[in-house]
């Protein structure tokens, strides 16, 4: 099973904490709390996800689990691209 | 070249919803549009004729059609319709009640509330905004707090399409309130439950014909089984409605800037100033050539959406650049219009300042054209 949490972290620090910052966010730290993921960061983050991994989420999988850190996110991810073979 | 993306099938569609309109929902339009009344018997029409049905599963009595068969009948319907209050309650109906029942719906939730959804008996709507919250409405302060096996709700929410008329309401409140916008969900609740309250239809400057209103919420018990998702969803089931109502519902602006345009072209043509048609006057034929180009890029805008909903795809960033285009040109080539057609134009005996009046709610509704900018700003990365 290959790792994707730096990747994921990459897109989240660079592209989601805002325009230049220079945050760094550990695995378990919660993106909801610390206001990094909203409501419209969660949609640009589902649509980065589908496009970097080539995956297709379902509005009823964009649940609070998937994205509450970046390890979720990174485990959801893992278990998309193993039922998708 | 025609511009339009239909098959015939689906042109077919438009022409029947044109038809269907002229004949079934004009009638009286104009005095109900003064005394700001709905028009039950123009609703009852127009489930007969299909539209609640139009993309819903054919096991639930709809039509199980494509988006784009429903972009085209809202075009149609746009277009010839002159009771743009009664589309707008019939989309509300459709992108924010019974399509996200049916998305995120249990099967029982399914069966029980979308074949009459489809077949117009029960009216229904989404309660999201509140007197403190509107373009931050994950700020909410509606709570629901589970109590065993159903939930309590307490708070008010306010501008809400058809709230006066409907048998139910996806209600959004907060679940747990130290997630932000991921402890809010959605909640089916039903007309007639104790603590469910509409207060007096608002009276508002355009869609006179669609009733808004407050509801209210006190110890309001809900079962479970009326959650509409799992706990927390209710921002995924937000913002998919709110793709869906912007990548379709807008088509009927399309179609009332078709019908505009044409009504231009030959007021432009026939009334005489100076010894020559208004239309040989380059401030008027250019503002009509303008009118023009904005239709043609609000087609080519909606039509990519809608392919994009018709193919299962994601469109977040596409719906809200063809929301905000469509809404704004509409307000735009109605103003522009309304000038062409002088004291005439300004005159409540023809449809001009109707369409003005009802044009300027879309730049609000569906998220503020501020809101769309921001989520292109946001998709942009800044
Ligand atoms: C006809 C109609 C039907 C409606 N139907 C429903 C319905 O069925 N259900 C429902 O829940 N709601 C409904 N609404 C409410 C609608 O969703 C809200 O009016 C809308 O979200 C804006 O909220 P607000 O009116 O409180 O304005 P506010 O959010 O207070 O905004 C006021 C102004 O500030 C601007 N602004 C706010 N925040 C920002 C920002 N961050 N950046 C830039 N500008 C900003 C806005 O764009 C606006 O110009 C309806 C409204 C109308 C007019």
């Amino acid at each position: 099973m290959t790792d994707y949490t730096d990747t994921i972290r990459s897109f989240i620090e660079n592209e989601m904490a805002g325009p230049g910052s220079k945050v760094t966010i550990s695995p378990s730290d919660s993106l909801i709390d610390k206001g990094i993921v909203d409501s419209l960061g969660v949609q640009r983050l589902i649509a980065y996800l589908e496009k970097e991994f080539g995956v297709q989420i379902a509005d009823t999988e964009i649940v609070p689990e998937h994205f509450e850190t970046i390890s979720a996110v990174a485990e959801f991810i893992n278990f998309k691209l193993t039922a998708k073979g | 070249m025609d511009a339009t993306t239909f098959t015939t099938e689906q042109e077919n569609f438009k022409q029947m919803a044109i038809e269907f309109a002229r004949r079934d929902l004009n009638q009286g339009a104009k005095e109900r549009e003064k005394r700001g009344e709905f028009f039950h018997e123009g609703w009852r029409k127009c489930a007969e004729f299909g539209i609640p049905g139009i993309t819903m599963p054919e096991e639930y009595g709809g039509l199980g059609l494509d988006t784009m068969t429903a972009v085209a009948t809202m075009e149609g319907l746009g277009y010839a319709c002159h009771d743009s209050g009664l589309i707008f309650s019939l989309n509300s109906h459709i992108w924010t009640c019974e399509s996200p029942i049916n998305r995120f719906g249990t099967p029982q939730q399914r069966e029980r509330y979308l074949p009459r959804l489809v077949s117009g008996e029960l009216k229904g709507g989404h309660a999201m905004t509140e007197p403190e919250a509107g373009s931050d409405a994950f700020s909410m302060r509606c709570r629901a707090e589970k109590r065993g096996d159903r939930y309590l709700l307490n708070g008010s929410k306010t501008f809400i399409t058809n709230a006066p008329i409907a048998d139910l309401l996806l209600v959004f409140a907060v679940t747990d309130p130290s997630k932000g916008f991921a402890g809010v969900s959605a909640f089916i609740v039903e007309k007639g439950t104790p603590g469910f309250s509409v207060g007096r239809p608002l009276e508002m400057m355009g869609l006179r014909t669609c009733p808004l209103g407050e509801v209210f919420l006190e110890e309001c018990e809900v079962p479970e089984e009326n959650r509409l998702g799992a706990e927390g969803s209710g921002a995924a089931i937000f913002n998919s409605e709110m793709e869906w109502e912007r990548s379709c519902l807008f088509a009927a602006h399309l179609g009332a800037m078709d019908k505009i345009l044409e009504e231009c072209v030959a007021y432009a043509r026939q009334r005489r100033q100076f010894g020559q048609p208004i239309g040989k006057c380059q401030s008027v034929s250019h503002k009509i050539a303008d009118m023009k180009v904005r239709i043609e890029l609000s087609r080519l805008m909606l039509h990519r959406v809608a392919g994009l909903k018709s193919a299962g795809r994601r469109a977040p960033l596409e719906s809200a650049m063809a929301k905000l285009f469509i809404s704004e040109s509409y307000v735009q080539n109605a103003t522009d219009a309304l000038q062409i057609h002088g004291a005439y134009g300004y005159s409540t005996e023809f449809d001009f300042e109707r369409n003005l009046r009802d044009a300027i709610a879309g730049k609000i509704y569906s998220g503020t054209s501020e809101i769309q900018r921001n989520i292109i700003a946001s998709f942009l990365g800044l």
